[in-house]
């Protein structure tokens, strides 16, 4: 049987449910074609749960929950914060939806969680503290994960690397790096491991290593106990591995090969424009390291992520930026690593891809739904998706 | 070519370094290479995927923890 998870915490824009709707549709085509049965869990915590009210995505969700393979569960703890009423929403959509009244995030990982996987998980989290409440629920997780008696990685990249910033005090929110000691202090006594690893490069663009690291996991002086930096490499060899990694907009597929010898694949959806924040540079980053590990790495552009392929962009040393039209052409010849761009977020943008980006194939609904199939190894057992 | 002339990478990370190097090549004509200081770690990374056609690469140890690497790409690429 097929397994198809999705987690999203933060807003469903239209544009997202509308591609995703395809490709569930999809899903459940190959599987009337093809006589298999796709069980798709699609998990909602904070404000991507607007979305089932909003006048512009609710439509779209009626419509994806036609398929009776799917089922939503929401996180009651965050309807109630955010006064999305209950009632309402089951008038809108009757019994498609669950409501766990318990713990969502414990819940999530009963559902989801595997022989497979053996006793660990991961959480990869970008977002930085306060300015964001996903690290509140990448908290949340990892406390539901150490009471599951799972051992847990956190893994921080990007704004992630915050997390572990020591002399955190907010005055009217959960102190974070307060709530990872806790964690810690609880996996001791459990037993349990709780690894905290965050991307030095990430680090040390945010003044946490002054120095030249001489050792491969070190500790900065402005950082709570335990919380070591390291290389991306060194996260990227826990991507090798065959344990769950989430994060905060991230999909799980599973399928029904029993294997388990393959490095599980991974595909990046590119969302956001290139050069206003560091997430298209984190994300193409990530994965070119993730490929030349020999993960099988695939990098969609979609969404505002397409901004990126338009254009000839003209960048010298002084931008201090790095040109991502040029990482794209010199990356051509690194094996496992392919690019895509979506022509549907091209075209309501009216952008073209530009000329030079010739490794970068075109996909529509269709080879969308395939990419995402496409199994490289056919042991493998679950490939991971992840938004930036 | 001058010491002062050649570029230290040793800051960049083992990712960043492949890149630039990636962008580098791509720009650079055959037969020409290209020379900088990178430390032990970048060293092991970058050796493999650069030792290669179209390139050759050469690692000389000048330092505690400091490399000097010259990568030529071969005339036909």
């Amino acid at each position: 049987m097929y397994k198809f998870f999705f987690l999203f915490e933060n807003k469903l824009r239209p544009e997202r449910l509308e591609w995703l709707s395809l490709l569930l549709k999809n899903f459940n085509i190959q599987d009337n074609t093809m006589k298999r049965h796709t069980e798709i869990m699609i998990f909602l915590s904070g404000e991507s749960q607007y979305s089932l009210l909003d006048g512009r995505t609710r439509r779209i969700w009626m419509e994806i929950l036609k398929n009776p393979q799917i089922k939503l569960y929401l996180d009651h703890a965050e309807l109630k914060i955010l006064g999305i009423s209950v009632d309402l929403l089951r008038k809108y959509y009757h019994s498609k939806i669950n409501i766990n009244l318990e713990n969502f995030w414990e819940s999530l990982i009963d559902k989801i969680m595997d022989d497979k996987f053996g006793s660990q998980m991961g959480v990869l989290q970008n977002d930085g503290p306060y300015m964001h409440r996903t690290t509140v629920y990448s908290i949340r997780l990892m406390q539901a994960a150490i009471n599951r008696e799972i051992n847990v990685d956190y893994y921080g990249y990007l704004d992630g690397v915050h997390l572990g910033h020591k002399g955190q005090n907010p005055s009217e929110f959960e102190n974070i790096s307060q709530s990872l000691s806790d964690i810690k202090e609880i996996a001791l006594k459990k037993d349990l491991n709780f690894s905290m690893l965050s991307c030095s490069r990430c680090g040390i663009a945010r003044g946490y290593i002054r120095s030249q690291p001489t050792e491969e996991y070190f500790i900065s002086d402005d950082t709570i106990p335990h919380y070591y930096f390291c290389n991306l490499n060194k996260i990227i060899d826990k991507f090798e591995k065959h344990h769950l990694i989430l994060s905060s907009n991230s999909a799980i597929l599973f399928n029904d090969f029993q294997g388990t010898n393959s490095k599980p694949g991974l595909i990046i959806f590119i969302t956001n424009s290139p050069y206003a924040s560091e997430w298209t540079f984190g994300g193409v980053s990530f994965a070119v390291a993730s490929a030349t590990h020999d993960i099988p790495t695939q990098v969609i552009f979609i969404e505002d992520g397409v901004y990126g392929l338009a254009g000839i962009h003209q960048i010298d040393e002084s931008n201090k930026i790095f040109n991502l039209q040029d990482i794209l052409e010199a990356t051509t010849d690194i094996e496992n690593l392919d690019f895509y761009a979506y022509k549907p977020s091209l075209h309501k943008r009216n952008i073209a891809i530009s000329n030079r980006l010739k490794n970068v194939a075109l996909i529509d609904n269709e080879d969308l739904n395939m990419n995402i199939l496409k199994n490289n190894q056919k042991s493998l057992y679950h490939k991971r998706i992840m938004f930036f | 070519m001058a010491n002062t002339e050649i570029p230290d990478y040793t800051d960049l990370t083992c990712t960043n370094l492949m890149i630039k190097l990636k962008i580098l090549l791509k720009k650079l004509p055959n037969g020409k290479k290209i020379g900088f200081y990178s430390n032990r770690e970048q060293y092991d990374n970058i050796k493999k995927p650069f030792d290669k056609n179209p390139y050759q690469f050469q690692g000389e140890q000048v330092g505690d923890n400091k490399y000097l690497i010259s990568i030529h790409k071969n005339m036909r690429s």
